[in-house]
């Protein structure tokens, strides 16, 4: 694990820890708050399905200014999954047709620039997310 | 996070500090549904000084006011943070749920 890398309990008591410290070195490597919180989000949601869908018992993260973006790397020891085949939330609907959830991956899908994912060689799995910092949107759904 | 209920004759106030994530949300959630079960369905979530929520706290929010129309009530947010305002327009709920700028507006949106 490198300098940058930080392992954390797979439980949902790391996540306000967690969050503290992915939003900290984010704005470390050069990332506004709204960005940084982006990113805190983003992250959250996968290590929250990791944990609660996947199985997962271990999580490392990895917080990496570059030019002009700010990257997490979240991997997990979880079941592997393919994150385009996460259902898109159905917006319109009214409030009482509205599911109680499925926003995860479409608020990560709207928040960051790239979403990368691969399984890893030892089981589980690897996202990469990246956050643009110079004001453009993501493109959505994508 | 920090949780305080203010039980009044026509409105419930809400008041929350922090971060609503995977963690605190059912806090929340549980909270609700206390005041809920001792009668209450007019809520004010005072949001003024919650910085941020992942899709957790969407969750409970959706879930609280389903609950709260079916029974001719509503819940009402007040003083929405910037960051919290977006994942709420991202995730489509300005269209559903009503925001006020502070916390005597929405107090005042029941009461008249």
């Amino acid at each position: 694990m490198d300098a940058g890398a930080r392992e954390w309990p797979a439980a949902l008591d790391a996540l306000p820890g967690m969050g503290a410290w992915v939003a900290e070195r984010a704005h470390a490597a050069g990332a506004a708050l709204d960005a940084a919180q982006d990113l805190r989000l983003a992250v959250e949601e996968i290590v929250t399905n990791a944990i609660t869908h996947g199985g997962a018992t271990r999580l490392v993260l990895r917080i990496e200014g570059g030019a002009g973006t700010v990257t997490a790397v979240v991997q997990d020891d979880a079941r592997p999954f393919d994150p385009r085949l996460a259902p898109e939330p159905d917006l319109d609907a009214s409030l009482e047709q509205r599911r109680v959830g499925g926003l995860g991956w479409y608020l990560v899908r709207r928040l960051m620039h790239e979403i990368r994912h691969r399984p890893l060689a030892a089981g589980g799995n690897e996202v990469t997310l990246v956050r643009r910092l110079d004001g453009s949107r993501p493109a959505s759904g994508t | 996070m920090k949780i305080d209920v203010e039980r009044g004759d026509e409105v419930t106030m809400v008041r929350l500090a922090g971060s609503v994530d995977g963690l605190t949300a059912p806090d929340l959630e549980q909270a609700i549904k206390a005041e809920s079960a001792a009668g209450g369905t007019r809520f004010v979530l005072v949001l003024a000084d919650v910085d941020y929520t992942s899709s957790a706290g969407l969750r409970v929010l959706l879930g609280a006011t389903k609950e709260a129309r079916a029974r001719g009530g509503d819940v009402r947010l007040a003083a929405v943070r910037e960051h919290v305002r977006k994942v709420l327009e991202l995730s489509g709920f300005t269209g559903i749920l009503k925001l006020y700028p502070d916390e005597a507006a929405a107090r005042a949106s029941f009461t008249g």
